[in-house]
């Protein structure tokens, strides 16, 4: 994975993980539990503090690698 | 042995008819009054076979698909619920806060900021600021007060130094930006995590007040993304999300220490 891949990752997933809209009861069968993201995500974010490396100021996102702002 | 399951990418304000192909799965629309759920049907997951990357990234793009068209209320990755049925009663119980989350929300999204700071010399250079009366003849007892003492001095006042460039920070999207949340410190040199909302008709004047902050505080390193779908301003009056969320920190958390 190469570094805006990996910047946007980091960007998607410091969003889908915990925000929008959060349906808690019985009506939503959690898939997402603690070791199944655990798992995933260890591989995947070494640290927010990578964003170090990354080149300056790039806009990211899913649609952005090619049509930012 | 398999079952099928839904999956529920967000919730959109027209009942329009949505029939995508997204990465080879069926995305549609299940509508209920003025609303729609955005869906696709799953195989039940087995074991720990979930791709969080990938799974991440077709969320996003689904989502990202439809805010062009419509306004949406992304949900969390990894929303499952059992069948069809299970979908509208979302769609009902949850009614007045997906509308009010719409009214809230339309024509705007979501800009991200983060701001990476020296930790460390800034903390040498606000430790060279502290008057350090060196005494010869001190008590053990007195020299850990005076030591735990210190070091909370000096904590408060790295926070504050962190609340005097946040400040700056801040203004260049004051007049921008209808709604913010800002996180401060949320590691040592992660020294804000910030996200904006801003109206459509703004959307062309993040990038410049982004240059001239940049331009303005050279010495911090920064990552500017957008726009996204409105993930951190979506409020829902009846979720229960502190497990939710503090349960996610933890794990970040972990990931982030190993």
């Amino acid at each position: 994975m190469d570094e805006t891949k990996d910047v946007t990752l980091l960007e998607i997933l410091d969003r889908v993980l915990t925000k929008g809209v959060v349906i808690s009861g019985d009506i939503v069968i959690s898939v997402a539990d603690v070791d199944l993201i655990y798992l995933g995500l260890r591989v995947l974010l070494s640290s927010v503090e990578t964003m170090e490396k990354m080149k300056r100021g790039q806009p990211v996102g899913a649609s952005l690698e090619e049509n930012d702002l | 042995m398999s079952q099928s399951q839904i999956y529920v990418y967000c919730i959109i304000n027209s009942t329009d008819e949505i029939n995508e192909n997204v990465g080879g799965q069926r995305i549609y629309s299940i509508p209920w009054h003025q609303q729609a759920a955005v869906v696709t049907d799953v195989e039940k997951p087995a074991g720990v076979n979930v791709h969080i990357k990938e799974s991440a990234f077709t969320h996003e793009k689904v989502v990202e698909l439809l805010m062009d068209r419509f306004t949406v209320l992304p949900m969390r990755l990894l929303t499952l619920v059992a069948d069809r049925e299970h979908v509208v009663t979302l769609l009902q119980e949850h009614y007045a806060d997906f509308r009010d989350n719409f009214a809230r929300l339309v024509q705007k999204a979501e800009f991200g900021l983060k701001v990476l700071w020296p930790a460390e010399q800034i903390k040498e250079r606000l430790s060279g600021n502290c008057n350090n009366n060196a005494e010869t003849d001190i008590s053990p007892a007195k020299l850990f007060m005076k030591q735990k003492y210190a070091a909370y001095q000096a904590e408060k006042a790295f926070r504050e130094e962190a609340g005097k460039y946040i400040a700056v920070i801040d203004k260049f999207f004051s007049g921008i930006a209808v709604e913010k949340k800002l996180q401060t410190l949320p590691t040592e040199k992660l020294l804000l995590n910030a996200a904006y909302l801003v109206d459509k008709s703004k959307h062309h004047e993040v990038k410049p007040a982004f240059e001239r902050l940049r331009g303005a505080l050279s010495d911090l390193e920064f990552q500017f993304s957008g726009p996204w779908p409105p993930y951190n301003f979506i409020i829902m009056g009846n979720k229960k999300t502190t497990d939710v969320d503090s349960g996610m920190s933890n794990i970040i958390d972990k990931i982030l220490k190993d």
